[in-house]
């Protein structure tokens, strides 16, 4: 039964059509008016209430806000005291090897370099590229010397046992390297006087190691000079020092194998500080004895020994 | 304004319109009804919204930006953090395997470096509030690091009073030999020998003789101060004591001519007197004596007499000029 109007005009009730016109329409209406006033209800809901998601929200928000401060205004202090301390360190390293402490912390290529070109997508592909084609031609060479190398060997297979490629010291970690072959200066003259192995530093009575497998040559006790020092013949032209040492605990013409320990480190003789120098000869003339350690060490590790050996700029004799 | 228009209703009874009056009991029954079935439709909506759709309500995303913001400021101090950490790390590593060592300090351990960190939870109070566990962490190594600053630092001290110490003792410690080893060579070495002048018994030799040419420079072998210039007759003739600190002295015996006073200050390798023949003596030599402690000791044990002429006078060189790089 439908609803009726009274019609003024024409003076007769007539059927409400309004609320019938097209069901469509209607359920439109509903619709938008339900999401309006479901809109209206959230927002008077969220206004009182939280869910329990958002109550721990609002509660982690406080705290980090609360937290961040303290924390912000801590890791300032810490940023300080650690550049402090880099600053130290560097005075302490100086006064012990007359130069600067090796930076291992040096980044690689920063790609955010490249953000200030408009086209700076064409030029990372163009970096890219460039780089790509280097290390192909870098594959090419090394596969030609990884060749020669594997022939070589093939045919020479026994002259691998002489080389002295073990890092003749236990437990030995890169930063104990000390300067290295080459012009340095003298601990107690100042003088640069050229030093004809590398240092290790390490503690007194740190085992002393052999390089290589060979025979005891000389074991010689001092207080001058080079200290106790043992040298040991290992065939091939390869002759390994070993001086300032404590305890020697080999005689001569005893047998050892490459990685004995043949004695301990000390600082007898003329050394500034207990560290081991260590030298290397090949037919008579001294060699750098970093070149023989790939046996012992990876590349990365030798590059930084091959640094700290360079830069470090005093001797301890 | 638009009117309200009064609704009416066909009376099948009575055949006529019948105005319809609401009544105000009705009108609440409606209302209430309204609300509960557009409550019903909002809880529907919600339902569909969350459940179905899988949205997330505006006021929890809204939070949600908030603590985004708040983890990538705490992203930022992280970084600051790793970064000062490996610093720190780096430095550990040369303090205990250079440092220490160096100087005959023992290792600190890593139990020391990272005491009072185990035990109590003294972060009890972030517990719960902290999701993701990122804020706890965060406080931890920030009190972690700052400790391990805090005993690196203390160690630097103690280090840096005995690297500055051994600086100054490679100075003072008579290392050189006392003249040049151009036109010298050693005649006598330290311990029992027989007397050289009345060639009767055995006595303790407590130093060094070098011979040379009189009128050859005698160099002082270590920083110090002389403390003693005296002339013996009957032994060591015009001789020279130098105190080095450190426990060290060093005697120059039977000099030609003294060239300092005493309470002067020397550097190593300053000339302090001509080498000579003067006192006990049976030729031109220093006789060159290394006291340690009181005791005289073996001074071959301290330099290298085999070191090349060309090296030791860029030694009494490098001295000469530093000397004047100070004056200057």
């Amino acid at each position: 039964m439908g609803r009726y109007n009274f019609d003024k005009d024409k003076f007769q009730f007539e059927e409400d059509k309004n609320k019938s016109k097209t069901i469509i329409t209607t359920i439109i209406w509903l619709l938008i008016s339900s999401v309006a006033l479901s809109i209206l209800y959230y927002l008077i809901f969220s206004l009182f209430f939280s869910t329990p998601a958002e109550k721990k929200l609002v509660a982690e928000n406080k705290i980090i806000k609360k937290e961040y401060a303290s924390i912000n205004s801590k890791v300032i202090l810490l940023d300080d005291a650690v550049s402090d301390l880099e600053i130290r360190d560097q005075k302490i390293y100086k006064e012990i090897f007359n130069s600067n402490p090796p930076d291992f912390n040096q980044k690689s290529i920063d790609t955010t370099s490249f953000l200030g070109y408009d086209d700076f997508t064409k030029k990372i592909v163009d970096y890219t590229g460039h780089k790509i084609s280097m290390l192909e031609y870098e594959v090419k060479k090394n596969d030609l010397i990884v060749d020669s190398l594997t022939s070589f060997l093939k045919n020479n297979a026994s002259s691998l046992r002489n080389i002295p490629s073990k890092v003749p010291l236990e437990n030995f970690t890169i930063l104990q390297t000390g300067a290295g072959i080459g012009k340095k200066m003298h601990p107690y003259y100042k003088t640069i006087v050229y030093h004809e192995g590398i240092d290790f530093i390490a503690n007194l009575g740190t085992n002393v190691l052999s390089a290589a497998d060979g025979v005891v040559q000389t074991v010689y006790r001092s207080s001058s000079d080079k200290g106790n020092y043992v040298a040991i013949n290992h065939g091939n032209g390869y002759i390994t020092y070993y001086y300032h040492l404590g305890l020697i605990q080999v005689r001569e013409g005893s047998n050892v194998r490459g990685g004995d320990v043949i004695g301990e480190v000390g600082t007898t003789g003329i050394s500034f500080a207990p560290h081991l120098h260590y030298e290397v000869k090949l037919n008579g003339k001294v060699v750098d004895p970093l070149n023989f350690f790939f046996g012992d060490i990876n590349p990365a590790i030798f590059r930084q020994m091959l640094m700290i050996s360079m830069t470090t700029g005093q001797s301890l004799d | 304004m638009f009117l309200r228009r009064k609704k009416y209703k066909f009376n099948p009874d009575t055949l006529n319109f019948e105005y319809q009056k609401e009544i105000f009991v009705k009108k609440l029954i409606k209302g209430i009804s309204f609300f509960i079935l557009s409550t019903i439709v909002f809880v529907g909506y919600f339902f569909i919204y969350t459940s179905v759709l899988g949205y997330e309500l505006p006021k929890t995303s809204l939070l949600k930006k908030r603590s985004a913001v708040w983890y990538s400021k705490l992203d930022v101090i992280s970084a600051q953090l790793a970064e000062n950490q490996n610093t720190l790390y780096e430095l550990q590593l040369r303090d205990n395997n250079l440092y220490r060592p160096i100087f005959g300090m023992d290792e600190i351990s890593q139990d020391v470096r990272n005491a009072g960190f185990g035990g109590v939870d003294r972060y009890d109070y972030l517990k719960g509030l902290d999701r993701s566990g990122v804020l706890t962490s965060l406080c931890q190594e920030t009190d972690i690091l700052i400790k391990k600053a805090y005993i690196q630092s203390s160690s630097y001290e103690d280090v840096d009073v005995l690297a500055t110490k051994a600086e100054e003792m490679a100075y003072c410690i008579p290392r050189i030999s006392p003249v040049s080893p151009r036109n010298t060579h050693l005649s006598s070495g330290y311990g029992m020998r027989l007397d050289p002048i009345t060639k009767d018994s055995y006595k303790m030799h407590s130093g060094l003789d070098i011979s040379g040419p009189i009128g050859t420079p005698v160099y002082v072998t270590g920083d110090g101060v002389i403390t003693k210039i005296y002339y013996d007759m009957f032994g060591y003739g015009h001789y020279i004591v130098v105190d080095h600190g450190f426990g060290y002295k060093t005697r120059y015996a039977h000099l030609n001519k003294v060239l300092v006073k005493e309470g002067q200050k020397v550097k190593r390798g300053d000339e302090i007197a001509l080498l000579g023949n003067s006192g006990r003596s049976t030729g031109s030599h220093v006789h060159y004596e290394v006291i340690f402690r009181g005791k005289a000791i073996n001074p071959l044990n301290y330099f290298n007499y085999k070191i090349k002429p060309s090296e030791y006078a860029a030694i009494i060189h490098n001295r000469k000029n530093n000397e004047d790089s100070v004056n200057s």
